[in-house]
């Protein structure tokens, strides 16, 4: 993985000690509070509900375990000894001070991370696949140009202040599991015809208010234009983006105004005027960079282990774990393994500073120190020998982190909901709990298959609920919690935006309504046929008629 | 206001006149895009005492031939957030090559210098009062430059490519060659 | 008139997030700003709203606290009750875990942060 070089400390080092002086401006009364707001947002630090939240940077994901440690020492010492995972792969602390910060940002650095721009009018975490570099399907390890498109994009001088926030999502594999056509920006590394890999670049998708996939505005990118094209589509935005409407002032509004083929249009002029004086990639940059993704010492190992069989049939819950919880590695002998943050009765994607120590030592052990983040916030351990997996499963079993759910209808998205934000209208985590509560049994959720629930406590949509097979959003009516469904969201490369259903749910019925749906499944399905699968071939008609009967009226579960 | 340019509060030798005052003095004057467009055949001699005031509306593109020849361009941030003029100026000094006095005006804070300086302004418009030693800190804040802009400063990619062909290899001795071919 | 006394009914309170540290703080009637919603300055007119709030904006500018507005409760034989569901989550904290939050920020280290 990425290690800084001197510029890379530097960098951190000069924007903590700036942060702390803005901190101390701020608190000896020379920033009002407006003027403060955006300085401290571009380093990630939100006022919200109970307290400030800081959001720290995991730049594409990927972490080492010496990175993770610090997190949960951060935990400890600053916060109340918990961190949320986020669905842009970030990690978000609910109770810093504003005091602290500064500290918080020191510690950080030591361990080259940061908090740089993970909020505010300006370019994200640029996220990536969380297999990348291990996954079996992979052209190119999409983390290179995530890197890359990181350094280009921090503390960018002209676009520091655009219109809205903006974010950026790369994938290597043509499986998607990065949401790139719901970014502003989604990268896709793709070969063109001569075999030379290059990208192809999305634009304009997006969730929250307005949701929509976004539109390739160029087929094939060479990798030297990279950065230079990413600054004409960028120029493009910050001058012409919206400036009146918080609510349209995304690309993806840009996009569909003047459409796909005009917006290609004017990027590929300025794209053409600028080249003398872009950003530039040269080769040997990109080389740089790219060694430090290098693979690990693989051992050469058979791509089948005996033992890990012999586990599988002696422990029921092992092979649970590893029918769920486990991916295919491109190095013959290994495999990926999910550790999944969704036990019962615990809020989607947190973990405490103990969990967090937990999943660093055993990175360390079996997977040559390395971790990742999802943005279905779950973690992975991405280089395990399958002889070591019966091992790994026990330690991550003693640290509560082994539930066998990934994928499966329990393994839910969730923001943090009007619990801990300010811009929530219901509360998402209680609705999740009692989800996992209705199907608590593990074989009924095996036996349900994939099945991804997301839910949002507003329409900021930070939960993805429009790309969830089975969408909830948290509505107000009359000073009620309900909730909206949609079916048939797919954040994936057949991305899709989920239907809604019908009339809202109150929170004592949406947990049935779920329940409902899934038993309609259940029975309608071909054999095999994941319930995206059923979905597309059935349509939404049967799912209406059994929540709301042909009437149109709710109906209530096991009522006669 | 009170004017920054090259670390210094110093007076402003330009005059602001209005799209309707009749008279216009003598001296560096700054008008308004509306007026230039109006009165374009009447000011053109006074070139290049005439400066440029362009909201932050009106992209550079809407007085693109003439953009060189001002003495004086003045992008205005009617309210910090509004970050279109960081574009508008990359695009005045970079595309159309004006090689005057950059005037940042409106809503300018302390912790922007350091961006607008790196998109080619040169002069700030900063409050009455203001300490310039703390304003003009602001520009060493932040040493490291990942990405060219108009300042033309070294970035961080060229300094490591000086690095690479000094060394003739990596730190951890790994050859360099092959690195420059994509 | 302000009070906190046994009055029955609905008013105003109200409340902003303190700066250094962004907890949640109710304005009292003697102009100190308190954790508890109990204690918070009951407005029945808005004479003493204004009032209030004038204060609050000063309290602002002196760097005491973040954001201050006016909410609705509801006064009753229990005590003070926030009326929309977001400011009872906000005046109770989050409904879910209490156990792992309701711990004071930075508790002493556990003997395993020895070494990093």
């Amino acid at each position: 993985m990425y290690r800084y070089d001197e510029f890379d400390h530097a960098l951190v080092a000069e924007r903590t000690e700036q942060f702390r002086g803005q901190v101390a401006r701020r608190l000896g009364g020379e920033l009002t509070e407006e003027e403060f707001r955006p300085l401290r947002l571009m380093n990630g630090l939100y006022l919200q509900l109970h307290a400030y939240m800081l959001r720290v940077a995991i730049p594409y994901g990927t972490l080492s375990a010496r990175q993770m440690r610090q997190l949960a020492h951060i935990a400890r010492t600053y916060d109340r000894g918990y961190g949320h995972f986020t669905t842009r792969q970030n990690i978000q602390f609910n109770w810093p001070s504003l005091v602290d910060t500064p500290d918080i940002l020191e510690a950080l650095a030591e361990v080259e991370m940061h908090a740089i721009q993970t909020s505010g009018n300006c370019i994200r975490n640029v996220t990536a696949d969380p297999y990348a570099g291990v996954a079996a399907d992979e052209i190119e390890d999409p983390r290179v140009y995530a890197e890359i498109v990181r350094q280009w994009s921090t503390l960018h001088p002209e676009f520091s202040f655009l219109p809205r926030k903006f974010k950026i999502a790369v994938t290597g594999s043509p499986h998607d599991r990065a949401a790139i056509r719901v970014h502003d920006i989604g990268l896709v590394l793709r070969r063109d015809p001569s075999g030379a890999v290059g990208f192809e670049v999305v634009v304009g998708g997006g969730q929250g208010r307005t949701p929509v996939i976004g539109v390739t505005i160029r087929d094939f990118l060479p990798k030297r234009d990279l950065l230079a094209y990413l600054e004409a589509i960028l120029r493009v935005y910050n001058m012409l983006g919206r400036r009146d409407n918080i609510f349209k002032a995304r690309i993806k509004i840009l996009v569909q105004s003047v459409g796909g083929a005009r917006f290609a249009a004017m990027v590929e002029d300025e794209f053409s005027q600028a080249r003398e004086t872009s950003a530039d990639l040269p080769a040997e940059e990109i080389h740089r960079i790219r060694r430090y993704f290098a693979p690990p010492a693989y051992e050469t190992l058979p791509s089948a282990d005996f033992s890990l069989a012999t586990h599988r049939r002696a422990e029921r819950d092992f092979d649970l774990w590893c029918r769920s919880n486990l991916a295919p590695h491109k190095q013959p002998g290994y495999a990926i393994a999910v550790i999944s943050l969704k036990p019962e009765d615990v809020p989607p994607g947190d973990a405490t500073a103990d969990q967090m120590d937990a999943a660093a030592a055993l990175a360390e052990r079996y997977s040559f120190g390395e971790l990742r983040v999802t943005h279905e916030q779950n973690l992975v351990l991405p280089h395990v020998r399958l002889d070591d997996l019966h091992a790994v499963w026990q330690g991550l079993t003693q640290a509560g982190l082994a539930t066998a759910n990934v994928g499966l209808v329990s393994d839910i998205i969730a923001c943090p909901g009007l619990d801990y934000c300010n811009l929530a209208n219901a509360r998402s985590i209680p609705v999740a709990e009692r989800i996992w509560n209705r199907f608590r049994d593990l074989d009924r959720q095996h036996a349900i298959g994939e099945l991804k629930i997301k839910i949002s406590g507003c329409i900021n949509a930070c939960g993805h609920h429009h790309v969830g097979h089975i969408g909830i959003l948290g509505v107000d009516r009359k000073g009620e919690e309900h909730y909206q469904i949609t079916l048939g969201g797919d954040a994936s490369e057949t991305a899709a935006l989920g239907q809604v259903i019908g009339p809202s749910f109150s929170s004592e019925r949406v947990v049935d309504a779920v329940e409902n749906i899934v038993e309609t499944y259940l029975q309608l399905r071909s054999a095999g046929e994941r319930f995206i699968e059923t979905y597309r071939r059935i349509g939404l008609q049967p799912f209406k008629d059994r929540l709301y009967g042909s009437a149109g009226k709710e109906r209530r579960h096991g009522a006669a | 206001m009170a004017l920054l340019k090259a670390n210094l509060i110093i007076d402003d030798e330009w005059t602001r006149i209005d799209d309707d005052a009749a008279i216009v003095p003598n001296g560096p004057v700054i008008v308004s895009l509306a007026r230039w467009q109006r009165d374009r055949a009447a000011l053109i001699s006074r070139l290049p005492h005439v400066g440029l005031m362009l909201r932050s509306d009106q992209p550079p593109t809407d007085a693109a031939g003439d953009i060189a020849r001002f003495g004086l361009i003045a992008l205005e941030f009617p309210k910090f957030t509004d970050g279109r003029a960081y574009s508008y100026a990359r695009l005045i000094r970079e595309r159309y090559g004006f090689t005057g006095e950059l005037r940042a005006v409106g809503n300018v804070l302390r912790d922007q210098l350091g961006f607008m300086q790196r998109c080619g302004f040169d002069a700030y418009e900063i409050p009455d009062g203001a300490d310039a030693r703390a304003w003009t800190a602001a520009f060493g804040e932040i040493s490291v430059r990942y990405q060219r802009a108009a300042d033309r400063a070294t970035t961080a990619i060229v300094l490591r490519r000086e690095t690479l062909e000094t060394r003739g290899a990596f730190p951890d001795g790994d050859s360099v060659v092959g690195m420059w071919a994509y | 008139m302000t009070t906190n006394a046994t009055s029955a009914g609905h008013g105003r309170i109200v409340t902003a997030n303190r700066l250094t540290d962004g907890a949640v703080v109710y304005l009292t009637p003697d102009g100190r700003w308190s954790r508890r919603i109990e204690h918070a300055a009951f407005i029945m007119e808005e004479p003493d709203e204004k009032r209030l709030l004038a204060a609050a904006d000063e309290d602002l500018r002196s760097r005491r606290i973040v954001g201050p507005y006016a909410m609705d409760v509801a006064h009753t034989a229990e005590g003070v009750r926030a009326l929309s569901e977001r400011e009872r989550i906000r005046a109770a904290g989050p409904s879910v875990q209490q156990a792992l939050w309701a711990q004071p920020r930075g508790r002493a280290m556990t003997p395993s942060e020895g070494s990093s």
